[in-house]
């Protein structure tokens, strides 16, 4: 007997009907920000109209018959439905929405759906849930209003009295007492199909998979991308939280107090990683003046001459050798200089040397005119916004990185080379930045203010795009071009020449003495300890590197580098700053420590069209990559879990048809196992004669398993004889063994409480234990298979 | 396998196999009355141990008084019947005082209600008024006229037939009044088989039915006494109990039962449930004594909502989870 419920009274439907209505008004607050009030008036009124309109068909379907209607496949189409409709609408004049709307207006679809067919009670508690987390969602969302205050209050009357009406109406009796056991077995079985699927699936979910789909909420803050439909403007998240008690829970507020301190400043970083530059003592410096040319560059190198000795900044790539120096320091919590949060590996941009010596590497002049910078402001902030033209547009979306300072005594701020702007809380004065060289802003203090986030717009040269442009590279800017005066240079063009015989593309050229410097050379911490050899007049501090020691440091890397580019007539030019290291990150924090031995040389070569890129010369550091649309993560992941099934296929279709097997043949397989579990209870029970009473009870629960999995799962109220004798003919044979079992059985567990031993001999029951297999044999699996 | 026949495991005496056996003699007794209706003797076997007043529901002519008068013959006792009908008082049924003039005094003249068996046939065609005399004497086991208790004899039991409530011209019986009655039984067409047999048995000489209606009484009224003593005595787990319990608050809840079970109720079934336990050779009730007699004990004293009694029962019976085994 199925008991069957009451019909849904059109009140009772009504009800649920306004609790979705209201969640619905409160849906509505969340596009009021972007939509104007026609349109979001006429979407409520088809809202309602489709509510009530659904509401009203339903009913007459269940009038016209009873069955309803397989409702599945349409939530799920409904559920995808506003998913992929949103690229179409931003397509639209109407406009696209925030990925969060869109999520959620696919919950006040289904919502909906739900509520029309609550004529049939089962989507009741549906209805119900989802209306309350629609609410809830949207008012996250919405701004907070007296709207959104009334709309709760009567969301609150409405699910009150919704549950007052429920509980009287089942008082009185009217709502049928459902007899559908839940049995928590089954729900824990339910409940281990998922965890099932992800043990299955976790062999195919390597790291990348997982964080390809980091950052789902792009548009919230979460991940710090930059959206034209994002709700809040960039970096909203929650990062930046104060942390005072240990240095490693910082994480600086944007309005804390501008400090000073005298912590490291980058050169003490760079004398601490690297050793302090080697200075010879009494020899003549060597300055190199460019092979060609050098008639026309005479006068610019001149002043060049004297700024160099004048900044006392140059890079000596000259170093003492020293082995790894640096003691841990145990009385610090955190050894980072500060933490990056955003997308990393990040190259972030200190100092840039246009010159090279043949011994140290000089910085350029703090002078670029291509660039204006100009302070704008937008997202609550006061942003420096450097506008140039370029040719190119070959950039990604914009991203968003923070920066907290902890503790670095420089007044550069780090950047990553195409930063778009730059943002302190509170700082609205354009005076505060200064420009330095090219794309390097200095702040008009002694140095960065600390526990301060500083936030970077930036984008990324997306080199996917650069197939189309043939003329890469080919920009020419003289001052980029000059090599020292020495007889090595003869060597170092000839090894150009050698790497990048066959390609006649500037392009091409560029990427395979990347590729030579990445795959031939060794990348070392630190060079050999010893004294440094003493350089012959006229030898190039990186001539050792290249062509004896084939290893070395990331400033030979990048030195080198930029010598073959250059004699090859590219222009290219060497940058220091940070590395921020994906290896530090810390997924708990979200952030990304950068630390003193973060410290990085690397190149960067001129595009043309006032373009620089980033050159990653030595092998261990990577270049960050255009950031991922939301669909591009998911075909990532998907590619990734092809890649993996395609490269290990053997496997994979083995656990296949195994699973499958498995699934198939569950039945026999179950009753194996519980067989077994049987055997081994029995075999246990051997060894305890004094308990082999429980050799019965083991038996009967193993009949009730082979039972249940065979299709004739016994109803918890009916005793087992009745049951089998029911549900199967039984032979003579087997009806005594059952009867001789049952009996025993019966003994032990209802018998007498007073024990009489005389009346109950033990040679009156055959030997349980025998009794059990004797009755396992007599209705083994296969017998409880034959009806 | 070496056990030929299954040895009765019970902590019974002598005695108790005596009593067995002649059991076993009433109840073929019972069924050469009652051909086909091997269940129905059962449980008028039941019900007679465990000291039940029996109501047999069905429609006329079904052997209902052949079974009544074969029981009352074969357990020796005296053997009263009321016919009811509308105009029958209640006096009828217990008896009256008679002025005699001899003695000038009052005499007591015993109604029907006075006899070891009673069969009250088609009682629902009396009065309610009628109905309700038999109350006190069903339950007490004792009459009181004119401020007089009369005790009834030790064995005292009503057999009361009735004829299906729909039919015209019957007083459906009070809820009180069913629930005195520890069974309801229907009896039910027999099958071809034995209607055939029945016939045929119609048909012997006249001796024969003078034979069987003068059947000599397999046991006597002590003994039947004694019996009733041992079928108190059948053991019950704790664990069954609870279950029973569990099965009262089941039917008090459940929304297609008006009246549920009420602890009478519950330990009529407990005795009957020992009844089915001892006819069973068995010292201790077990969960398929409960459910044997669930049906025929509870229809009777459940009030149905909608015309599904049985089936509802019958759910109820597959629902309500049995006990959990666990050793002692």
């Amino acid at each position: 007997m199925s008991a069957k419920s009451t019909p849904v009274t059109l009140r009772e439907h009504l009800e649920l009907g306004v609790m979705a209505l209201l969640a619905l008004g409160q849906y509505a607050l969340v596009e009021s920000g972007v939509r104007s009030p026609l349109s979001l008036g006429i979407s409520i009124l088809i809202n309602a109209t489709l509510l009530f309109g659904g509401i009203v068909y339903f009913r007459r379907v269940q009038a016209q018959c009873e069955d309803q209607p397989v409702l599945l496949p349409v939530i799920i189409v409904i559920g995808i439905l506003s998913l992929a409709l949103e690229p179409v609408f931003r397509l639209l004049p109407i406009g696209g929405s925030a990925l969060e709307v869109v999520l959620v207006r696919g919950l006040k679809n289904e919502m909906l759906l739900f509520a029309m067919a609550c004529c049939w009670r089962q989507w009741h508690p549906l209805t119900v849930v989802s209306s309350l987390f629609l609410f809830l969602f949207s008012m996250a969302l919405s701004p907070s209003g007296p709207l959104t205050r009334l709309f709760l209050g009567l969301y609150l009357c409405a699910t009150t009295y919704w549950l007052i009406a429920r509980y009287l109406r089942r008082y009185a009796g009217t709502l049928h007492a459902s007899h559908h056991q839940y049995s928590l077995k089954r729900f824990l079985v339910l409940a281990l199909i998922p965890l099932a699927v992800i043990i299955v699936l976790g062999p195919f979910a390597s790291g990348r998979t997982i964080w390809s789909l980091q950052g789902f909420f792009a548009t919230s803050g979460g991940e710090g991308g930059r959206d034209q439909y994002a709700m809040g403007g960039i970096g909203n998240g929650d990062a930046l939280v104060p942390g005072k008690e240990n240095v490693q829970t910082f994480a600086p507020i944007d309005d804390a107090p501008f400090r000073e301190d005298h912590k490291p400043s980058l050169y003490d970083s760079f004398s601490e990683e690297y050793g302090d530059a080697f200075k010879p003592k009494e020899q003549d410096r060597m300055i190199a003046l460019p092979p060609q040319k050098s008639k026309d560059m005479l006068p610019e190198l001149a002043r060049e001459m004297k700024t160099m000795q004048q900044s006392g900044r140059q890079f000596s790539t000259l170093r003492n050798k020293t082995g790894r120096m640096r003691a841990d320091i145990d009385d610090m919590n955190s050894k980072a200089l500060f933490h990056v949060v955003g997308r990393v590996p990040l190259h972030l941009r200190m100092d840039i040397y246009d010159f090279y010596d043949g011994v140290e590497l000089i910085p350029g002049e703090p002078t670029d005119d291509q660039i204006k910078y100009k302070l704008v402001e937008h997202d609550q902030f006061h942003w420096l916004e450097a506008s140039e033209n370029t040719v190119y547009d070959f950039f990604s979306a914009e991203e968003s990185h923070v920066l907290k300072i902890v503790g670095i005594d420089t007044n550069i701020i780090p950047t990553p080379l195409h930063w778009t702007g730059i943002a302190i809380k509170d700082l609205e004065m354009r005076n505060f930045y200064k420009e330095g060289q090219y794309r390097v802003i200095h702040l008009d203090r002694d140095a960065l203010p600390e526990l301060i986030p500083i936030h970077i717009r930036s984008r990324v040269l997306d080199e996917r795009h650069f197939d189309s442009a043939q003329v890469l590279y080919s920009g020419r800017q003289i001052r980029y071009l000059s090599v020292p005066d020495s007889p090595d240079m003869v060597k170092i063009k000839e090894l150009s020449r050698q790497i990048t015989r066959g390609h006649r593309r500037q392009r091409d050229q560029v990427e395979a003495i990347e590729r030579y410097m990445r795959e031939r050379y060794r990348h070392l911490d630190k060079l050999p300890e010893g004294i440094p050899d003493e350089l012959s007049p006229g030898e190039l501090s990186v001539s050792r590197f290249l062509f004896e020691r084939k290893g070395g440091t990331d400033y030979e890397f990048a030195t080198a580098t930029m010598l073959l580019l250059r004699s090859l007539d590219i222009s290219c030019r060497v940058v220091s700053g940070f590395y921020a290291d994906p290896e530090n990150y810390d997924r708990r924090k979200d952030h990304t420590s950068v630390f003193q031995e973060d410290v990085h040389f690397w190149c960067e070569v001129y595009l043309g069209g006032n373009i620089w890129n980033t050159l990653e010369p030595t092998p261990g550091y990577e270049k960050l990559a255009p950031p991922l649309s939301l669909y591009e993560k998911i075909e990532f992941a998907l590619l990734m879990v092809v890649g993996w099934i395609a490269a290990n296929w053997i496997g994979f279709l083995l656990t296949v048809l195994l699973a499958s097997l498995l699934v198939w043949q569950r039945r026999p397989v179950l009753a194996l196992l519980c067989w077994v579990d049987w055997k081994l209870r029995c075999a246990w029970l051997r060894l305890v004669p004094e308990h082999a009473e429980r050799s019965l009870l083991f038996t009967r629960v193993l009949v009730d398993r082979f039972l249940r999995l065979s299709g004739h799962s016994r109803p918890a109220g009916v005793p087992l004889r009745k049951w089998i004798t029911d549900s199967y003919q039984l032979s003579e044979k087997e009806r005594q063994q059952l009867t001789e079992f049952l009996r025993s059985l019966d003994a032990a567990v209802y018998g007498t409480r007073t024990v009489d031993q005389n009346a109950i001999s033990p040679s009156f029951f055959p030997d349980p234990l025998r009794l059990s297999s004797d009755t396992i044999r007599h209705f083994s699996w296969s017998r409880f298979r034959r009806v | 396998m070496t056990t030929s026949t299954p040895p009765h495991h019970t902590q019974h005496s002598t005695s108790v196999d005596d009593h067995l056996q002649q059991l076993a003699q009433l109840e073929e007794t019972l069924n050469s009355a009652l051909k086909g209706k091997a269940s129905v003797v059962r449980m008028v076997l039941i019900c007679l141990l465990s000291r039940g007043h029996l109501l047999i529901e069905d429609k006329p002519g079904l052997g209902k008084t052949t079974l009544a008068k074969a029981l009352a013959a074969a357990i020796g006792g005296q053997f009263a019947r009321v016919q009811c009908t509308p105009d029958l008082l209640p006096s009828d049924i217990t008896g009256f005082n008679i002025y005699n003039q001899k003695d000038h005094s009052f005499e007591f003249r015993r109604g029907p209600v006075f006899s070891d068996i009673c069969l009250a046939d088609e009682i629902n065609r009396a009065t309610p008024r009628t109905q309700s005399a038999l109350l006190e004497a069903m339950a007490e086991r004792q009459v009181t006229i004119d401020s007089h208790c009369h005790k009834l004899p030790e064995q005292f039991l009503v057999i009361a037939t009735q004829n299906p409530s729909e039919q015209h011209g019957t007083f459906p019986l009070p809820e009180a009044q069913c629930d005195r009655f520890s069974m309801k039984l229907s009896i039910g067409y027999p099958g071809q088989n034995d209607e055939v047999a029945m016939l045929n048995s119609a048909i012997s000489k006249g001796e024969h039915d003078e034979k069987k209606t003068n059947r000599t009484s397999i046991f006597d009224l002590a003994t039947l006494a004694a019996i009733q003593k041992e079928v108190e005595q059948i053991d019950m787990q704790n664990i069954l109990l609870d279950y029973m319990v569990r099965f009262a608050h089941a039917t008090r809840e459940h929304p297609g039962l008006s009246l549920g079970i009420s602890p009478r109720g519950l330990l009529i079934w407990q005795r009957t449930a020992q009844a089915a336990a001892y006819l069973a050779r068995r010292s201790f009730v077990i969960p398929d004594d409960l459910q044997e007699t669930a049906i025929p004990v509870l229809s009777v004293r459940l009030g149905f909502e909608y015309e599904q009694g049985d089936a509802l029962l019958e759910e109820l019976l597959r629902t309500v989870p049995l006990p959990e085994f666990t050793q002692k």
